[in-house]
């Protein structure tokens, strides 16, 4: 028979895996009512927010200090449409803003503005820059002797940027415990496979070389995700986290998957739609 | 700032002691940018991130965003140039308080060449919404600028010449809004309008004219954006000419600015600047001499445009 713990902790993981299905259906839906976004790298990330903002982060915000809290950006600025529906399942982003998505004027514009929306925690789009903002956040909150942490998500992609490796190296330099960076390394990038167009091969081994904790892990797996996050942030090293999440562009929609048409692909047809939701709450 | 401007090191402390938000940031060039003093007495607030500069202003950013006070120093090419997509998108975009210093601008800084002396950074600040741009004329003017600049909720962007900046070029006259009038009479013929580090050599143009018996307004600016206008456009109408003059080349900056406030009243404006070129590396007289914008060329140069307004 087992414990007690153990039967808790497996209703969590079937609890994010529902969710995980909740808000990859509100992600093609949303994307397919506007007719256009980035839905795989979207859809690779699906896990990861998930289980961050389900198990991690601390959304609460004092009025009278605006500088504490934890902090998410989202490097790969280009995923939005992912973290906008992720936000709105948290109840950080009112559900009706994500008809908008994509739409003239929209506060839910491609990438994340945070001039429209609190929720946004870091405006991003040029890729790279994200997790020097992330740096500089984490530097802030030890400046300030407070225990928020920050938390970036960045794609293999985005590694070929010569600042990711900046701030690579100044992260580890700063020792930013309170730094976690979630690779999400889905191998694809617009123009097609990250390794056949600038390689960036051993990420995790050249960032534990630099000084980083990493962990690696299946980026669709919950309870993977969940143990190593947990993991990582227990560890009382002197030391940025890294987080690298083997995952798959356009996870979820059988004929988009790891492929580079997933990068901005036309609106599922209804039909398909219909077959993909299917599948998802099938567990297929 | 700097070598020949040793005070800027003490300003810095200075301005560290009185506001506990500072936080002095380097990217590598520390030695040149004289941040030494506030490193020793606030090591806690002060921190060298190496030769990164896309790096460096992102991570401003990110610490104004707990309301901190960066001051980002390095080279004005290395931020501008280098740094540009950073300073657009990590600080102006979500109007970061981050102050940006830079130093090498123009033909002060000649010595190092193109790669260091930025002649087109003034272009790029000008074209980002929300920039506060500032360029002092002197010494006093750097110490009471500083102070402007970090009280400035928002991006600034601090354009500081590296060598030779002479003390106080304009004794018991204060930057206020950041223009000054250094020269006015009731029969002036021109409205010179100077930029920042342009002051001493606009001075002596203006003496220089005087003794030829050509009298000129003589207008100085400091806080180039935003401008200030209504000064010049005073002496401006009366003079009926306006000539900017700049360290820096003629397009996208300040020439354009104060266009944007004369041009429509219909007033003559002609911009003296830097050549549309690489300038070769020299010390600065060489260079200001290449330019023709030392002294003696400014009022050769506006004589000759007086005369021209004259015959037509």
């Amino acid at each position: 028979m087992p414990a007690f713990s153990e039967v808790i902790a497996e209703t969590e993981i079937a609890q994010l895996r529902r969710l995980t299905n909740q808000l990859r259906t509100t992600i093609i839906d949303v994307h397919r009512r506007a007719g256009s976004g980035h839905l795989g790298s979207s859809l690779s990330i699906v896990e990861a927010l998930v289980v961050l903002f389900q198990q991690h982060f601390n959304w609460q915000r004092s009025p009278d200090e605006p500088w504490r809290g934890d902090r998410f950006i989202l490097s790969k600025g280009h995923a939005a449409l992912g973290l906008y529906c992720a936000l709105s399942i948290e109840g950080q982003l009112d559900p009706r803003l994500l008809s908008s998505f994509g739409q003239n004027g929209s506060t839910l514009e491609p990438h994340p503005n945070e001039n429209l929306e609190p929720a946004i925690h870091a405006s991003t789009g040029s890729l790279g820059q994200g997790l020097s903002i992330g740096v500089g956040l984490a530097l802030g909150s030890r400046l300030r002797s407070s225990d928020d942490r920050v938390f970036v998500v960045i794609g293999d992609g985005e590694t070929n940027e010569g600042q990711i490796w900046e701030a690579a190296r100044c992260a580890v330099r700063l020792k930013l415990s309170n730094l976690i960076v979630l690779l999400d390394d889905n191998q694809m990038q617009q123009d097609g496979p990250t390794p056949e167009i600038m390689p960036v091969p051993d990420v995790s081994t050249c960032w534990h070389e630099m000084g980083w904790c990493v962990l690696e892990c299946d980026g669709h797996d919950c309870a993977a995700i969940s143990t190593s996050l947990s993991e990582l942030l227990e560890d009382q090293a002197a030391a940025p986290k890294l987080l690298h999440l083997h995952s798959i562009k356009g996870r979820g929609i059988p004929f988009l998957e790891g492929r580079a048409e997933s990068h901005f692909p036309p609106p599922l047809s209804n039909e398909d739609f219909l077959l993909v939701k299917y599948m998802l709450d099938q567990g297929v | 700032m700097t070598e020949n401007s040793p005070e800027y090191e003490f300003i810095l402390r200075d301005l560290g002691h009185a506001n506990p938000a500072v936080i002095v940031i380097d990217a590598g060039l520390a030695t040149s940018m004289k941040t030494h003093l506030f490193a020793k007495a606030f090591p806690e607030r002060y921190f060298n991130l190496g030769i990164a500069e896309q790096n460096a202003v992102s991570v401003a950013s990110g610490l104004a965003r707990r309301e901190l006070v960066p001051l980002v120093h390095t080279f004005s090419n290395f931020i501008a140039r280098r740094a540009h997509d950073q300073v657009a998108l990590s600080v102006a975009w979500p109007r970061c308080n981050v102050k940006l210093i830079g130093g090498s601008c123009g033909v002060f800084d000649g010595r190092n060449g193109p790669s260091h002396m930025a002649i087109d950074d003034l272009a790029t600040m000008f074209a980002l919404p929300g920039m506060l741009i500032v360029e002092p004329g002197d010494r006093r003017q750097t110490r009471e600028l500083l102070h402007a600049v970090v009280s400035h909720a928002g991006p600034a962007y601090l354009r500081l010449r590296r060598h030779g900046a002479p003390e106080d070029l304009l004794p018991d006259l204060p930057v206020d809004s950041g223009v000054v009038v250094a020269a006015r009479q009731e029969n002036s013929r021109a409205t010179l309008v100077a930029a920042g580090s342009m002051l001493g050599e606009a001075l002596q143009a203006t003496r220089l004219l005087n003794e030829s018996g050509v009298p000129i307004d003589l207008i100085h600016v400091s806080i180039l954006r935003p401008l200030h206008a209504q000064p010049i456009l005073e002496s401006a109408q009366r003079t009926g000419l306006v000539i900017t003059l700049e360290n820096h080349v003629a397009s996208g900056a300040f020439g354009d600015a104060v266009s944007r406030h004369v041009a429509p009243h219909g007033l003559r404006h002609i911009r003296f600047a830097l050549p549309d070129e690489f300038i070769p590396a020299g010390d600065p007289r060489w260079q200001l001499a290449y330019c023709g914008l030392d002294a003696v060329a400014i009022a050769d140069r506006v004589t000759q445009l007086i005369a021209e307004g004259t015959n037509v």
